[in-house]
């Protein structure tokens, strides 16, 4: 289907039916006094012109004191329901007849913009059911906010809430053929730091600075020479997850998905490993470090408020030399890595 | 409970001030006779009533209810209702046969008008109060109300003598005025409607009472600038005119229906049988075109249209027929001696009005007139076939033949004056010494009419802004003793009266006044209408007297009189041989090309009118493919919707995808039905169409998609 993007226009003659009624009516009334010569056209004429500026008169506290307020989760997860609401908070007796406003609402991810034009009256408000159809970060913008008098012939600016976020995230999901994840539990042993006991540990001999406590006495007695154990500890290898940020919002979702769930499992491991990806619009490599599950969230949002173009190359070519284990992310439907 | 009491406070309020105003509105202008007390609490009880019902869940079938106890209730009192309903009809139809005779309306009896309108007005209030409670809790716009209001208020307002009371008149605006100013609210949170409409009464009625206060309805005067504000409108209306009434063909016959020309034309008509004087108030110069005049020579032309016979109760009256038949009088002193088909040697006139007449405006002593025109006696020439152009031969001059009987007639008909008003002039009489005898001579008659004319003349000035005569007086009387100004139907009236005091016969004539160049068209105003008297001269017949000072040809005696009665002070006219040789454009009896050329305003409403015919066919074609794409099936919707995108690809120049091709061959062709999934695709590439020729256009490209293709 044809994208696009709907751009938001301004839209100053939302009235304009009002006003050119109004217009109408006060021509009608000009050439009713101009053919009947009774004192009733003339006072229909006066009472035409008034009419307006009492409708503002007697509109004008309630537009000045009309006020809106919005409410919106910060994060919610795909497919769940979330509701951007618009409540009336005005602090005026007579009720506001008619506001007007733009409700812009951004998704980041495909950088489309969908604009609702509200027309609220009274105390009335409204529900937005936020699109968790897909992950990605969508902001809803209200703009062009005009409050009108009871003819709604003249109006004013009101005063808007701020923009509000919702991340749409995806919910964590395995892959369907699920990596060897016990390869990367440790590589080769390095020497603790700090010294101290552990069952294992390597001899050598000795050299100045190192502890008495720390030299094999028996072994030294029979080598004669000095020999210090050395305690060890496991070492990890270098653990790297990539992914491809491009492809269909279903795909990213998928990738998204997959690579939440293997993050946080290395997380809970306390694997420390590396995620990494190509930026769309540079195409230049991208790394991040995980060690904690607020690194990963993070991590998160950075990526759904990032434009998807669709079409940038695949990282799952690039090689890691020095990586001890790295699984290539891909969504569902292509061929898993081997 | 709060939104309820709200809803149903609102609608009482609204209600009650609406069915009080337009009942009293109608009670004030035509003086229809009603227990007022009863009428008000009627209207109350039908606010509330209505106010009540339309709160109800089931309201339909309570208002179906009530209607059918209303109906039976009518039925058992039909008597009472049918007589009320006469009372209520009396004193309407007769204000209007008073205004405008010529109205087909049954003349009300006198039996009619003695009982009580109350009922009948009840009924209205009633109705009024469904309405306007139906209005206010249920519709969501106060157009259906604005439109049964009106009539009723036209009613009072059309006749200019019976305007509505004023505190009537300000309930009906106020409350429409009320649910106009609640309407945007209503529409969208009706209980916030209502509060406001409670709100609102207040400073709103504080508001129509100031503005009555400033504007008083009593001693109302026109301003000026009304009057040059009327004269720049009608200017402008006659400039925008669509068709004008082509002199070569005659063909384009249509004139704009906003045109003033073609206001008010149908009060000729009223002219025809009676005058009502006793409502002869201030007059305006209107400037409207009335019709157009041709003729062969310059000079003011008197255009006669009919003459009235019987002076009573402030009235001029023409003559019944039964008259006419009694005394066996059939001849008409307006013709030429014999006038014939052919008289070429006459004098030509054209004539072309703008509305259609039972009467033709005609010189005097025809000598050619149209074969379907008729001739009603002595007062005027029927024009039964409406004709709205003809061509008229007159002579300039005439002799008399004497014929006794009609003199006989003439002498006993016009010389009869009330004798209540020959008592009021009797102290004007001694003045023109002793009354003449049947034998004087036509001379010595002249001469004592000019005197007559010469002392109505200056008995007063010319001033249109004359007001209306005081209610129980005579009208002639109280311009002649009482008023210092008057116009051209008062002098005229003032003369006949006086002349027939004399035992001179005389008759009040209406008709226009026109000064048209020779061989071109004049326009002949409304601000040209004029009356005048006709005095009969034995062996001269109707001797025209013109007795109003503002007119430019006073006291001259019309060209076409015999030339041995003429008194010294009329001119001779040009002879008709001197004309023919001015006028190189002989007139013939077909119209002449007219060369005036067309204003540019002019082709302004074709224009718009296609523009406007193009948007309203492509928006009601919008409007039946929008319904249609909400209703159905979803199989039946996707073929819809299928069009609709094919429409759509046509201005944005993309194609059907392939999908969509697909899946609406399967809702042609296949037994499957589509499914809301299956249809949402269709939805969605009409709207990316739709928004894709929405955006990024030019403003002129948005007005045209928006306007012509009607897409939002």
């Amino acid at each position: 289907m044809t994208s696009f993007v709907r751009r938001p226009r301004p839209d100053p003659d939302a009235m304009l039916k009002n006003r050119l009624l109004y217009g109408a009516y006060l021509l009608a009334a000009v050439l009713f006094h101009s053919f009947y010569t009774g004192w009733f056209s003339l006072y229909l004429l006066v009472f035409s012109l008034s009419l307006p500026a009492f409708s503002f008169l007697i509109s004008l506290p309630s537009m000045r004191r009309a006020a809106y307020q919005a409410a919106l989760p910060e994060r919610c997860t795909c497919a769940q329901e979330a509701h951007y609401r618009l409540t009336a908070a005005h602090r005026a007796r007579l009720p506001v007849s008619l506001c007007r406003v733009c409700l812009t609402v951004t998704d980041a991810l495909s950088g489309q913009q969908t604009v609702h034009k509200l027309l609220l009256g009274g105390w009335q408000g409204s529900d937005f059911l936020v699109d968790t159809r897909h992950a990605g970060q969508q902001r809803f913008c209200l703009t062009h906010a005009r409050v009108y008098d009871a003819l709604g012939l003249i109006c004013l600016r009101l005063p808007l809430p701020p923009e509000r976020c919702v991340f749409v995230q995806s919910q964590p999901q395995p892959p369907m053929q699920r990596p060897d994840l016990s390869r990367f539990q440790f590589h080769s042993y390095q020497p603790k730091l700090g010294g101290g006991f552990s069952e294992v540990h390597e001899l050598r001999e000795y050299r100045p600075g190192d502890a008495l406590r720390d030299i094999h006495w028996k072994l030294s007695a029979k080598t004669d020479q000095l020999i210090v154990r050395e305690a060890q500890q496991p070492r990890p290898g270098t653990v790297v997850l990539s992914f491809d940020f491009s492809g269909s919002r279903a795909q990213l979702d998928s990738t998204l998905s997959q690579l939440l769930w293997l993050s946080s499992y290395l997380t809970q491991r306390q694997v420390r490993h590396q995620i990494d990806w190509l930026d769309p619009d540079t195409l230049a490599p991208q790394s991040r470090q995980i060690d904690a599950p607020e690194e990963l969230s993070a991590l998160l949002q950075e990526l759904l408020q990032t434009h998807l173009t669709g079409d940038a190359p695949s990282i799952a070519s690039r090689s890691y030399a020095g990586a001890d284990w790295r699984y290539h992310v891909r969504p569902e439907g292509q061929e898993a890595a081997k | 409970m709060k939104r309820t009491l709200s809803a149903f406070l609102a609608s009482c309020l609204c209600a009650a001030a609406l069915c009080l105003g337009l009942c009293f509105c109608l009670v004030a202008s035509f003086s229809i006779p009603v227990d007022a007390m009863t009428l008000v609490l009627g209207c109350l009880c039908a606010a509330l009533c209505a106010s009540a019902l339309f709160l109800l869940r089931r309201y339909r079938l309570a208002l179906a209810g009530m209607l059918a106890l209303l109906l039976a209730v009518g039925g058992y009192f039909r008597e009472a209702l049918l007589q009320s309903l006469l009372a209520l009809y009396a004193p309407v139809g007769q204000s209007f046969l008073l205004a405008i005779p010529s109205l087909p309306l049954p003349t009300p009896t006198a039996a009619a008008g003695e009982g009580e309108a109350t009922l009948a007005l009840l009924l209205l209030a009633v109705f009024y109060a469904l309405v306007c409670g139906w209005t206010v809790q249920r519709a969501k716009s106060a157009l259906g109300l604005l439109v049964v209001t009106v009539p009723v208020f036209a009613l009072c307002l059309i006749i200019l003598q019976t305007p509505p009371a004023p505190w009537a008149s300000l309930l009906v605006v106020g409350v429409l005025a009320l649910l106009l100013l609640t309407q945007l609210l209503r529409a969208r949170q009706p209980h916030a409607g209502h509060t406001l409409c409670l709100q609102l009464a207040g400073p709103l009625a504080v508001l129509l009472v100031l503005l009555a206060v400033c504007f008083p309805a009593g001693g109302y005067e026109r301003a000026a600038w009304s009057n040059a504000l009327q004269n720049a409108v009608t200017q402008t209306a006659e400039q925008l005119t669509l068709f004008r009434l082509d002199a070569a063909s005659g063909q384009l016959q249509l004139s704009s229906p906003f045109a003033p020309s073609t206001l008010g034309s149908y009060l000729w008509d009223s002219s025809v049988t009676s005058v009502n004087l006793s409502r002869l108030g201030p007059q305006r110069q209107l400037g409207r075109s009335i019709m157009r005049v041709r003729t062969n020579e310059d000079g003011p032309v008197y255009l006669r249209g009919a003459s009235m016979a019987v002076y009573e109760d402030n009235h001029w009256k023409a003559l019944d027929a039964a008259t006419y038949d009694v005394a066996g009088q059939s001849r008409n002193g307006l013709l030429a001696v014999e006038p014939s088909q052919s008289a070429t040697d006459a004098e030509a006139l054209q004539i072309q009005t703008d509305m259609k007449s039972g009467i033709l405006y005609t010189p005097y002593y025809l000598a050619l007139f149209p074969s379907s025109a008729e001739v009603y006696y002595d007062a005027y020439i029927k024009n039964p076939e409406q004709l709205t152009e003809y061509s008229i031969r007159y002579r300039p001059e005439q002799v008399d033949q004497p014929d006794p009987a009609y003199e006989a007639f003439v002498y006993t008909v016009y010389t009869q004056v009330p004798e209540a008003t020959r008592q009021a002039l009797s102290q004007l009489l001694p003045q023109f010494d002793t009354p003449l005898a049947l034998s004087s001579s036509s001379a010595v008659r002249i001469e004592r009419s000019m005197q007559v004319a010469a002392f109505v003349m200056q008995s007063a000035r010319y001033d249109l802004r004359t007001p209306v005569a005081p209610d129980g007086e005579d009208f002639a009387a109280w311009f002649l003793l009482e008023s210092d100004t008057g116009y051209c139907v008062h002098f005229a009236t003032a003369t006949t009266l006086l002349l027939r005091c004399l035992d001179i016969p005389a008759r009040y004539v209406t008709g226009y006044c026109v000064t048209p160049t020779a061989g071109e068209w004049s326009t002949v105003t409304s601000d040209e209408a004029h009356a005048w008297v006709e005095v009969y001269l034995d062996k001269v017949g109707w001797y025209r007297l013109e007795t109003t000072p503002a007119s430019e040809v006073q006291m001259q005696p019309t060209s076409e009189q015999t030339p041995q009665n003429r008194p010294e002070t009329t001119q001779d006219k040009p002879k008709m041989d001197e004309i023919d040789s001015q006028n190189n454009q002989k007139i013939s009896e077909k119209p002449v090309v007219s060369t005036q050329k067309r204003s540019i305003f002019a082709y302004i409403w074709p224009v718009l009118g296609v523009f406007l015919l193009l948007f309203f066919y492509r928006s009601a074609l919008f409007l039946l493919r929008k319904a249609a794409l909400r209703r159905g099936n979803c199989t039946r919707r996707a073929l819809v919707y299928y069009h609709h995108a094919a429409f759509l690809t046509r201005y944005t120049g993309q194609k059907i995808p392939q999908s969509l091709h697909e899946l609406a061959q399967k809702a042609r062709f296949s037994q499957h039905k589509l499914t809301q999934k299956e249809l949402k695709p269709f939805l969605d590439f009409c709207e990316a169409q739709t928004a894709q020729l929405l955006a990024e256009k030019h403003i002129w490209k948005q007005f045209l998609y928006r306007v012509i293709f009607a897409l939002g």
